[in-house]
């Protein structure tokens, strides 16, 4: 009953994915071996314990009446939490019991979904443009290529292997709104001057820690080529994605390393080999071209109630089939409606209070999960947006001028809530306000989507939390004034909008605005702001820019000749990856000489914070000798925020370099075999960490590598693999 | 590491080995070795040596292949009945290996090529079956300070040895060719084809050996094996000062064709 196909061995997938959660309830597999085996399943752990959220792939966002209706079936038998739409078309579930999930999944089969591929390193849900039929510049629909290459992605084992998550969009028109060029994987429907289909192709974009617009691989490629352009992409990848650093993993990295030309001269080799395998061309299920009528439905937060979801797909199935569209700003699209019943249709939702028009605005924002569950998360993104909505509703200032601005907010530098292409844009960060961390927010503007004109937006200063709804209110209140009639909002920040923002930041961060609001507590938040009780070890992009902001600290104190504040600076630096957090320039000192100096840094720098507890005086040369030796050891720090013992190399030894090999993935004996080549390049004496799957490969290398003479230093279990550090032997 | 991904996957299980690795794996890849004679020992030995990634293999053999050859001489098929023997052994060992750079000398070896063949190889393997012609190999070998693996089958029976510059030869134990009729050929006495396999297994085994320079060689040994009652047993020897062509005043300087069918290396 679905849009696309689902591969028989889902069942059995399902089936197995069933008998771990059993056996993880019995405690006879631990939780990083669930967690290996669920994300992928399109499961994950909520930040509160033992609370799950279950994503449901939804190709282009399509869903039929019916199968939204079994949704909401669905959903209140395991949960009262509405559910949420995501920018990748995706519906989810959320606060499942583990035991449930598996039910869900089995019930999402019955009606033609898949939670398969929905996290982890696979092939994601592949995304559409929402406009489809409508844009006057699209070339022809792309839906169908959605159906049929998800349909193939999903049967293939490969697509669950990858080194990264990989993403696919389908544009139907050069306005590019599907992200096609921000995708791991993008193509843009196109017509050639002899009137035949086919794509631009963008490969290696992307968001994340690292934001990049796609290298055009093809200015025109045959449509009959999108299955073995995948291929080739997939399997280049799957070859060449940097394993080890999840950080530098996506398919971009690759380019990055390897250069434009080498990439494109490799992409083109595999691909040769593909078209050789001669893969069947997807089969395209015949769509009639859609009417023209629509409605967009704004749904707050992407946060879908029951009641309203039921509401919608009772209306629309009165209008067929192809009719609602999750869309990627998190909201759904009534589409495919004729033309001249759009607007009863639409007075229909507004009077069942499905939609609101005033405040779409803030509720067609796009804002990922954010602190509150997301465990990335630095500042309570949904707790902005709703903040701004609350202050707009005791204004209720006219904002008409401004119902096509796109707000995009991310809880962290992560681009969840596609921060980097927003009209105005916010992403969560965390600032120190007199010595303590208070919740923050980078402020972007300016961005444009359009193939060959993707721009991102402009970062153009950093506001608290706590100031950011009277500032964005403010601003939208000033384009509902002097935006000019037709201008983009782009344009409207180039011409006055970007001054406006720089004066409303000068004027929010005066230090009487500051001290007016609690800074420290962040929207909605139950707390004081504090990230202590963040994982430790625990990755995630803002946690190296508030290292990067404190050496920066640290040298601007050197500069000024302060060098008991480099030293006080350099010590906060690092202490976050323990997950502590100093409230002062002497407990920063402190916290640091105890948890770092003599076990990660050489002892003789307890001299520095000695003294500087003492308030002896400090020569600026050693600050900056101390200064250099923090940094050092941050450069040595690995994926998992660790670093390098000492006590092992001996005292008085800084951390000295270890080979490191990621040989996850390969079997028994291959993995022994190849470390023992590495090792055998190696002098005795020296380390080098390697990376094993649990299981067979944890029980016989080490003790292969024992038998050879190495010496096993330490064995450490990490999510579903092993790292193990091995000491060369003589 | 110059090993490619599909050579160390080729190779992992004796790569796996402590002494050979990925130092050992590269010694044999680049190594040269000849076996004389493609018959019953030099099979095997030819089989095993391509799968193990000797860089360079010479093949020599003046002979087709023959039907009554197939029973014991494992490289040869019935479709190769009529085709030149070192020819047919070349194309298996590509066929096992691409790896493996394959000479053939589609000669009988003699006083006049022996020296001339021999020079460009690291080690020897005698495979063949006739006494002129072992004598020949282990003169020619000794001359030019060659390393070989000497073996003799007959029967359920067979024999070997080792020679490595500065132990014993061939000749310090048996000095001479014996009078013709004396030992029985295979032709005459017949032959169990896993006797051959057994013998030239070995030999493949001490050319392995002896590239990594690992284990301990059959020098100074003759390991004597009955396959009827399924005996190996190893008598040592010493070099003879006396010997021929090893010892302190040999009278063999320089290479001659010896009676008894002479200069024939083919392997029945
Ligand atoms: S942007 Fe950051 S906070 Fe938001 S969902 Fe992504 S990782 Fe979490
Ligand atoms: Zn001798």
């Amino acid at each position: 009953m679905g849009f696309y196909d689902i591969p028989d061995s889902l069942e059995k997938d399902i089936a197995d994915y069933e008998a771990l959660t059993a056996e993880f309830t019995d405690g006879k597999i631990n939780k990083a071996k669930m967690k290996a085996a669920r994300v992928p399943m399109g499961v994950y752990e909520q930040r509160k314990d033992g609370t799950y959220m279950v994503r449901a792939r939804i190709a282009g966002g399509d869903i039929s009446p019916l199968q939204l209706k079994g949704l909401v079936a669905i959903a209140q038998k395991y949960t009262s939490k509405p559910f949420h739409l995501t920018t990748r078309q995706e519906l989810q579930f959320h606060d499942i019991a583990l035991a449930d999930t598996h039910k869900i999944m089995k019930e999402l089969r019955e009606i033609g979904l898949s939670t398969r591929g929905g996290g982890g390193n696979t092939v994601r849900n592949i995304t559409g443009s929402f406009d489809e039929g409508i844009d006057a510049q699209e070339a022809f629909s792309v839906s169908p290529y959605i159906r049929a290459l998800t349909g193939r992605m999903i049967a293939e084992p490969d697509s669950w292997v990858l080194p990264r998550k990989f993403k696919i969009a389908f544009s139907g028109s050069s306005r590019d709104t599907a992200l096609a060029a921000l995708n791991d994987l993008g193509f843009i429907a196109k017509k050639n001057e002899k009137g035949e289909k086919g794509f631009m192709v963008y490969i290696a974009g992307g968001m994340g820690t690292k934001p990049a617009i796609g290298t055009l691989l093809y200015e025109f490629a045959p449509h009959t080529e999108v299955y073995n352009i995948t291929r080739a992409a997939k399997q280049l990848f799957d070859m060449h994605g940097n394993r080890k650093n999840k950080h530098a993993a996506r398919l971009r990295f690759v380019l990055y390393r390897l250069g434009k030309d080498e990439f494109i001269k490799l992409f083109e080799k595999i691909l040769a080999e593909v078209r050789d395998k001669k893969h069947p061309v997807l089969q395209l299920k015949g769509l009639k071209p859609p009417d023209k009528g629509y409605v967009m439905i704004p749904v707050f937060l992407g946060d879908l109630s029951f009641e309203i979801a039921g509401k919608i797909a009772g209306i629309a199935a009165k209008y067929g089939e192809e009719t609602i569209r999750l869309t990627p700003g998190q909201n759904i699209m009534f589409r495919n409606l004729p033309e001249k019943d759009a607007h009863i249709i639409s007075d229909e939702l507004a009077k069942t209070g499905v939609i609101n028009e005033d405040s779409a605005i803030f509720d067609s924002a796009v804002v990922c999960a954010g602190a509150a569950t997301c465990r990335l998360g630095i500042c309570l993104s949904r707790g902005l947006i709703k903040a701004a909505k609350e202050k707009w509703e005791e204004k209720r200032s006219m904002l008409d001028k401004t119902g096509d601005v796109i707000i995009r907010i991310s809880g962290c530098p992560n681009t969840c809530g596609q921060h980097m292409i927003a009209d105005i844009g916010f992403y969560g960060a965390a600032k120190r306000h007199e010595g303590r961390l208070a919740p923050a927010y980078y402020v972007m503007a300016g961005g444009v989507l359009g193939a060959g004109k993707t721009k991102f937006a402009r970062q153009k200063g950093v506001i608290f939390a706590r100031n950011a709804p009277d500032f964005l209110l403010e601003l939208l209140e000033h384009a509902q004034g002097n935006r000019k009639e037709g201008e983009s909002f782009a344009g409207y920040i180039e011409r006055e909008g970007g001054k406006k923002i720089d004066q409303l930041l000068e004027k929010y961060n005066a230090p009487k605005q500051t001290a007016a609001v609690d800074i420290y507590t962040d929207w909605h938040a139950e707390k004081e702001f504090s990230l202590a009780d963040r994982m430790e070890g625990e990755c995630s992009a803002g946690v190296f820019d508030l290292i990067d902001y404190d050496f920066t600290a640290a040298e601007n104190s050197l500069a000024k000749g302060d060098a008991e504040g480099a030293v006080a600076a350099a010590s906060r630096a690092l202490l976050i990856t323990k997950g502590l957090e100093a409230k002062t320039g002497e407990e920063a000192v402190r916290l640091f000489n105890e948890n770092f100096i003599g076990k990660h840094m050489p002892a003789d720098y307890a001299g520095v914070a000695a003294d500087f507890l003492s308030h002896a005086a400090i020569s600026p040369e050693r600050a900056l000798e101390f200064l250099k030796e923090v940094k050092k050891l941050y450069n040595s720090m690995d994926n998992s925020l660790r670093f390098p013992e000492i006590a092992a190399a001996g005292p008085g030894v800084g951390a000295e370099k270890t080979e490191f090999r990621d040989f996850r993935g390969v079997k028994c004996p291959m993995n022994f075999v190849k470390t023992k080549l590495v090792l055998e390049g190696m002098k005795a004496g020296e380390k080098l960490e390697i990376l094993l799957d649990d299981g067979e490969p944890i029980e016989n290398v080490p003790a292969s590598l024992k038998n050879e003479g190495h010496e096993i230093l330490n064995m450490d279990k990490r999510d579903s693999f092993w790292s193990v550090l091995i000491k060369k032997g003589g | 590491m110059s090993l490619t991904d599909s050579q160390v996957e080729r190779y992992s299980r004796q790569i796996i080995l402590k002494d050979v690795g990925g130092i050992g794996q590269e010694k044999l890849l680049a190594s040269k070795v000849l076996i004389i004679g493609a018959g019953g020992l030099g099979s095997p030995a030819a089989l095993y040596l391509a799968a193990a990634g000797v860089g360079t293999i010479g093949i020599a053999d003046g002979d087709n292949v023959d039907l009554s050859n197939l029973q014991r001489q494992i490289i040869h098929f019935t479709g190769d009945i009529g085709v030149s023997k070192a020819e047919s052994a070349m194309k298996k060992m590509q066929g096992i290996n691409p790896d493996v750079k394959v000479n053939i000398y589609r000669e009988r070896i003699c006083a006049d090529n022996a020296a001339g063949i021999i020079q460009d190889y690291d080690f020897i393997i005698d495979g063949t079956d006739n006494f002129p012609a072992k004598f020949l190999i282990n003169d020619a070998c000794v001359l030019a300070k060659k390393p070989f693996s000497h073996a003799g089958i007959l029967r359920f029976d067979g024999q070997a040895m080792t020679y490595t510059p500065g132990n014993a030869c061939y000749r310090c134990v048996f000095p001479a060719i014996p009078p013709k009729g004396v030992i029985p050929t295979c032709s005459q006495a017949g032959i169990l084809g896993p006797v051959a396999g057994i013998l030239g297994t070995i030999q493949a085994a001490e050319a392995l050996k002896y590239i990594i320079n690992k284990g301990s060689l059959l020098t100074n040994r003759l390991l004597i094996m009955n396959a009827f009652d399924m005996e190996f047993r190893t008598v040592t020897f010493k070099r003879n000062l006396k010997c021929p062509v090893c010892g302190e005043n040999p009278a063999i300087t320089e290479l001659t064709d010896y009676e008894q069918p002479a200069c024939d290396i083919s392997s029945r």
